[in-house]
């Protein structure tokens, strides 16, 4: 056995030991300011699997049939204890399903190792991103994996995503878990992002990265589910790389500057130490690979941002433009705040949405900005890694005097017009997709489907808009007679 | 008193020489394909570096059983993988994680990584001793 491989690895899985437990005090801080802040049931536990009919305001449109498969973290809670982060909370698989007008709804627990050995223990055991309960020492990676960020359908099977491990199947119509998703003999138990690119062709582009590691994975995965090509290049100093964004030619990343720091008594998510302040401040690198050759072909730098999400790319002559949703500074640990009951301050310059275009021959990266402090940046299907004109994205109205996610948006990249509609007060949005009706022929010839939690009545409601008039508010509005866990990321698949 | 010394000569050699077995019973390998290898240690600065002892037979799915015969009586640590492709080496992907299933006595694992040499730790008495661990 190779210690010093081995430990290289769990260092940057950042499977630490430590003191940083999921205790009593932090599911104590929650419940009392859950009595006082309503908006904060987003982020709580969920007990079991949800099943319901929604009650429908408006009419679903004829043409919008299918499902939309949805994931995000479900339970942070479990033997009087509660965990640190958002990101550290079991999967909990979602699927919407709308045919003839009707919505049903349906959510299960992945039952992953971790979740399944947790919930046999009746206690947390396992470290996960932001807590380490230091009870069990993993395996591997997959044996803590959390399947919690995304689900997507591809080659008529469904993938509950995680970004540390492989990807987790399972059922696409009753979402039982079939089990972990080894594509290949040489991609067993490799890291797998949580946000592949389908192109238009259907290939499927994804990679896999560890913080604290110096390596990026690579695979290019046909229509049909084969492994394609498989690469890995160098980069040294990566931390949390949780999205790229992909052009005809290009796969784009971002790296923040983090430095990891092994600290066995702290977590994972506090092993991250932001590095982009200050006279040593670093520059988040923009590491462009070519599709053709899976290498390096240039590296560019920009100011220190975070960012976690990327709308699209498209090459441009010698340049290559994309856009993402950049964050200043270390935006990492405000979101472990959340899980006390602590709202994040609301700051003008916490950060933009920005088009990035790189310079082939000049070697420069310019930023322009698109739109203000906004997230969950996403494109139509059919425009990925070709030119966009149209981006998605949520956002909190200037009016609103706290930092929730309120309002939902359609920005032209090329005029910066944003088509807007705000929910009510004690609503918060979550993340909207673009579905284009069958031979759409434009960016704006379907609707954006997403899901917002009414956080006053603590119920779920799917939201469709008519991707031309957004501003108009949504054309139908599907509620849940409960609630559903929050989700972070999710795929319409068209019947 | 020859009688007494020639006795007392035995004990001693028993205890010694000692003829002292470790069986080790290690379950939920998956196939039968390849080998189940055994790596044993004696001390804290051998472990995972230099075994004092092997051994490996040939894998059957579920249950496999190793002896290592004539121990002398004492502390000792070891780790176990299933050579499933029967390479001759516990292999690891391109991030340098395990792809092939392990354990370490006691079923101990470290808070990252290997246990210490303390935690996978169990002695071996005169009599011999029998252990089991599970490679899930």
């Amino acid at each position: 056995m190779d210690r010093r491989h081995f430990l290289a690895s769990a260092a940057a899985l950042g499977l630490a030991s430590g003191n940083v437990l999921a205790d009593a005090l932090t599911l104590q801080r929650f419940h009392e300011a859950l009595k006082h802040d309503p908006k904060l049931v987003v982020y709580a536990d969920t007990v079991g699997d949800q099943a319901g009919q929604a009650i429908i305001k408006g009419r679903i449109p004829a043409d919008l049939q299918g499902v939309f498969y949805r994931n995000g973290p479900g339970r942070f809670e479990l033997g009087g204890e509660r965990y640190h982060h958002w990101f550290d909370g079991d999967g909990f698989a979602q699927r919407w399903q709308l045919a003839d007008g009707k919505v049903s709804h349906l959510g299960k627990f992945v039952q992953t190792q971790r979740f399944t050995e947790e919930s046999a223990a009746g206690r947390f055991l396992y470290p996960s991103f932001g807590t380490n309960p230091g009870r069990k020492g993993p395996k591997n990676n997959d044996t803590v994996n959390a399947a919690n960020t995304n689900l997507l359908p591809f080659n008529g099977r469904v993938y509950a995503l995680w970004e540390g491990g492989s990807a987790t199947e399972v059922d696409p119509a009753i979402l039982s878990t079939v089990g972990i998703k080894t594509w290949s003999g040489e991609m067993k138990s490799m890291p797998f992002s949580a946000h592949p690119k389908i192109d238009p062709d259907g290939v499927m582009w994804n990679f896999g990265a560890l913080p604290g590691g110096e390596r990026l994975a690579l695979y290019r995965i046909g229509a049909d589910g084969q492994v394609l090509q498989t690469g890995v290049v160098s980069v040294p100093r990566l931390a949390m790389v949780h999205d790229f964004v992909v052009s005809a030619a290009h796969l784009i990343f971002l790296i923040p500057p983090y430095d990891m720091v092994r600290e066995d008594d702290k977590s994972f998510a506090e092993q991250h130490h932001w590095a982009g302040d200050g006279p040593a401040a670093r520059p988040m690198r923009v590491v462009v690979v070519s599709k053709d050759t899976l290498a390096i072909r240039q590296i560019f730098e920009l100011p220190p941002h975070l960012a976690f999400h990327f709308g699209n790319a498209f090459d441009d002559g010698q340049t290559t433009r994309f856009d993402v949703a950049l964050h200043e500074g270390d935006g990492l640990l405000h979101l472990g705040r959340l899980m006390r009951g602590e709202r994040v301050k609301k700051l003008a310059n916490r950060g933009y949405t920005a088009q990035i275009t790189l310079d082939y021959a000049s070697g420069q990266a310019r930023v322009a900005r698109l739109f203000g402090s906004s997230e969950f940046p996403r494109v139509m299907p059919q425009v990925v890694s070709t030119r966009h004109r149209k981006l998605a994205l949520l956002s909190t109205s200037n009016a609103n005097p706290e930092l929730i996610l309120d309002s939902v948006n359609l920005l032209d990249i090329d005029s910066g017009k944003a088509d807007t509609f705000r929910f009510d007060a004690g609503w918060v949005a979550e993340e909207h997709v673009l579905v284009p009706r069958r031979n759409a022929r434009s960016e704006l010839d379907g609707y954006l489907v997403g899901v917002a939690q009414d956080t006053k009545r603590a119920q779920t409601v799917l939201t469709v808009f008519d991707a031309a008039r957004v501003a108009a508010g949504p054309v139908a509005l599907a509620r849940l007679p409960y609630r559903a866990p929050t989700c972070f990321h999710g795929n319409f698949l068209s019947a | 008193m020859k009688r007494i010394a020639l006795a007392t000569a035995t004990l001693l050699i028993a205890q010694f020489a000692g003829a002292a077995d470790l069986t080790i019973r290690i379950d939920d390998v998956k196939s039968a394909d390849g080998s189940v290898m055994v790596a044993l240690f004696s001390s804290a600065p051998n472990f995972l570096k230099k075994p004092m002892n092997g051994a490996a037979v040939q894998a059957t799915a579920g249950s496999n059983t190793v002896v290592i015969k004539d121990l002398p009586e004492g502390d000792y640590a070891f780790a176990v993988y299933h050579d499933a492709n029967a390479n001759g080496k516990m292999d690891t992907n391109q991030m340098g994680i395990p792809t092939e299933d392990y354990a370490f006595s006691n079923n101990a694992m470290g808070k990252m990584g290997p246990p210490t040499f303390d935690l996978a730790k169990f002695t071996v008495p005169a009599a011999g001793l029998t252990t089991r661990v599970s490679v899930k």
